[in-house]
């Protein structure tokens, strides 16, 4: 501990040390989770906490197979990490924000995760009902809650568009306002304990442009974005983990060139707990990541790239998860403002899926152009 | 005649495009009814033939249904379950827009006037005409004006009924007009078809009567039900019933 604190410490650019560490941590963290998934199997079959046909709406078809599979093997990865960090990189100025705010996104996806198996269905009031209360309701002060409301009822109707079990777990409205807590947390520690340097971002090949606050709701949004690009990825087996590790590979290797040893040994942490769960994660899954791992390690991807100052990197080194998002986005833009799919499905992997493609082709070629994207990302950083 | 295009739009509804099956003839769905709002334009009853047929292999594949192996009947019954199909106004506007672009050159779905109650419907309006175009507001004398002489009818009319006995409006394309018969197509579901036996469907007026009005004429049209389902023989041409029962019922040709 006293040789890596002293890395940590006095850490040069390219510091051979500090890759080896980073080594040891990747090699250690892979370790440590292969021992302890067996034991995650066995309590996720015995609370039962699988993929239930009659309670997942797009368990159908070929997919029906899938029914069965225990959901938030992301704990493997989320524990793993978090374990390791508190024991061997804790510094509370590097790593105790990025791992919190991951906690944080995770439990908020554990609630979601559960909610969808053991929950309630629940129903959104139509805005048309909501302005319906806002004139007729018996009481004075319902009647002007319910004007007061509107906004936010508007928002939960908009965002609920692209919520994919809808009337189960946790509301994409609430989802978002946790996550928008998350970021904040995060926005936080960049712009008040990081310093004056954070108030500054980082374009490539063009060097800083201070944007001062700004910073602070530039922080939310890549998180948040960021954090559900990779829950909607999380569709096929393999998809979102293989992607994952070239990711946050890129990022290690960033941070290892910059000499930045915490967020290095994080990074590298998270690599070696991404091997073993994608391990058992491919295709036939023995467990999926659900939204506990997808939201949380979604969260840290963002904030370990804020957190070296390459936040514009964050859609090229997690350039797959991006498309998945925005072919989302896309999807419910041409569905609900033009009535036309622009795809056949979304996110794209389904599209894919429709197209004919087997699910090992699809995730595979989006590992191949997710790893091609973060070779690119990594070459833009060095410049 | 209608132009060679909408004619074969009109084959494609009574025989859908499907690689798979011929003769799926596009069953009649109501919206009214369903009430989806901001849907796709195949789930609410707006669709081109294309649409559904894209609408209908997805359902397929979501559902694990081999189209495939369905025949015509079986299709056909896939996408009644699953609610998709066109409703009576919906293949109005998509059969005359292609008869306006080839004769006029002329995009009717940015023609026509659609009310707006306020600013955001009329941007939904202008985004999505062809989902809030109905009956009435093919009707309206903003957008078309009516025929008083069924003599001067021409291929491209529209018979407008309004408020019939179902509560209901309902819209009939003419297609054709010569030696005294009018012809016509429509979606449209009898209530003696049963669950699966509606759809787009062809008929004809013959003028019998030239100085008594349309409903003094003779009017023909085939159950697209299966002999199997009916339980009596004689089977009421209930798009007939329907005009008769219309406090309004108009020859109208749209202003473009």
């Amino acid at each position: 501990m006293t040789e890596l604190n002293t890395i940590i410490e006095t850490c040069e650019p390219f510091s051979l040390e500090l890759l080896r560490q980073a080594f040891l941590f990747a090699i250690f963290a892979t370790i440590g989770a292969f021992l302890w998934a067996p034991l995650l199997t066995k309590f996720l079959y015995k609370y039962k906490i699988t993929r239930r046909a009659e309670f997942d709406l797009t368990l159908k078809g070929d997919r029906r197979k899938k029914a069965g599979t225990p959901i938030m093997g992301g704990l493997l990865i989320i524990v793993t990490v978090t374990v390791i960090t508190l024991l061997f990189n804790w510094h509370r100025e590097y790593t105790f924000v990025p791992i919190g705010a991951m906690v944080v996104a995770a439990l908020l996806g554990a609630t979601d995760d559960l909610l969808n198996i053991f929950g309630k269905k629940r129903r959104i009031k139509k805005l048309s009902h909501i302005f319906k209360l806002s004139k007729i309701h018996k009481n004075w002060y319902m009647r002007l809650w319910y004007k007061l409301t509107i906004p936010w009822a508007a928002f939960r109707r908009f965002v609920g568009m692209f919520g994919s079990h809808p009337g189960k777990g946790i509301l994409v409205h609430e989802k978002l306002f946790f996550q928008a807590i998350a970021g904040a947390i995060v926005a936080w520690w960049i712009y008040f304990k990081l310093g004056a340097h954070w108030h500054s971002i980082w374009i490539p090949f063009d060097g800083q442009i201070h944007i001062g606050w700004l910073i602070i709701p530039l922080v939310m949004l890549f998180v948040m974005f960021t954090a559900n690009a990779v829950n909607f990825a999380d569709g096929l087996d393999g998809l979102a983990g293989g992607s994952l590790i070239a990711s946050f590979s890129g990022l290690a290797l960033i941070s290892w060139a910059e000499g930045r040893p915490a967020f290095t040994l994080l990074n590298a942490t998270v690599v070696g707990a991404l091997l073993a769960y994608t391990y058992f994660n491919i295709k036939p899954a023995r467990f999926q990541m659900g939204d506990v791992g997808s939201l949380g390690l979604g969260a840290l991807l963002a904030i370990n790239a804020i957190a070296i100052n390459k936040t514009m990197l964050i859609p090229i080194l997690g350039f797959i998860f991006y498309i998945e998002i925005f072919s989302v986005i896309i999807q419910v833009i041409g569905k609900r403002l033009f009535g036309k799919r622009i795809f056949k499905m979304a996110p794209i992997h389904h599209h894919f899926e429709f197209r004919g493609w087997s699910e090992e082709k699809i995730v595979m070629r989006f590992w191949i152009i997710n790893a091609f994207f973060v070779i690119v990302g990594v070459w833009m950083a060095l410049y | 005649m209608l132009s060679k295009n909408a004619q074969n739009l009109i084959n494609d509804y009574i025989s859908l495009p499907f690689k798979h099956a011929k003769g799926v003839r596009c069953p009649y769905i109501n919206n009214a009814r369903l009430k989806k709002r901001g849907q796709l334009r195949a789930l609410i009853g707006k669709g081109t033939p294309e649409e559904i047929v894209e609408e209908v292999e997805i359902a397929a594949k979501q559902y694990g249904i081999e189209l495939d192996k369905l025949d015509t009947k079986e299709t056909k019954e896939f996408l009644i379950e699953k609610n998709i199909g066109i409703e009576c106004s919906g293949f109005v506007i998509h059969i005359l827009r292609e008869q306006y672009l080839q004769i006029r050159n002329t995009d009717i779905l940015k023609e026509i006037k659609i009310p707006a109650k306020n600013f955001f419907r009329k941007i939904i309006n202008k985004l999505r005409p062809a989902e809030n175009i109905n009956v009435k507001v093919l009707g309206s004398d903003e957008n078309s004006e009516k025929i008083n002489d069924w003599k001067n009818i021409e291929p491209g009319d529209m018979m407008i009924m309004l408020d019939t006995k179902l509560g209901r409006d309902h819209i009939i394309l003419i297609t054709d007009f010569k030696d005294n018969t009018i012809k016509y197509a429509h979606a449209r579901a009898w209530s003696s078809e049963g669950k699966y036996g509606h759809g787009v469907n062809t008929g004809e007026i013959k003028i019998t009567h030239p100085q008594e009005g349309l409903l003094k004429q003779v009017w023909i049209e085939k159950s697209l039900a299966q002999k199997d389902d009916l339980f009596h023989l004689e089977i009421q041409n209930e798009t007939f019933a329907e005009a008769n029962n219309a406090k309004t019922l108009e020859i109208r040709r749209l202003k473009i």
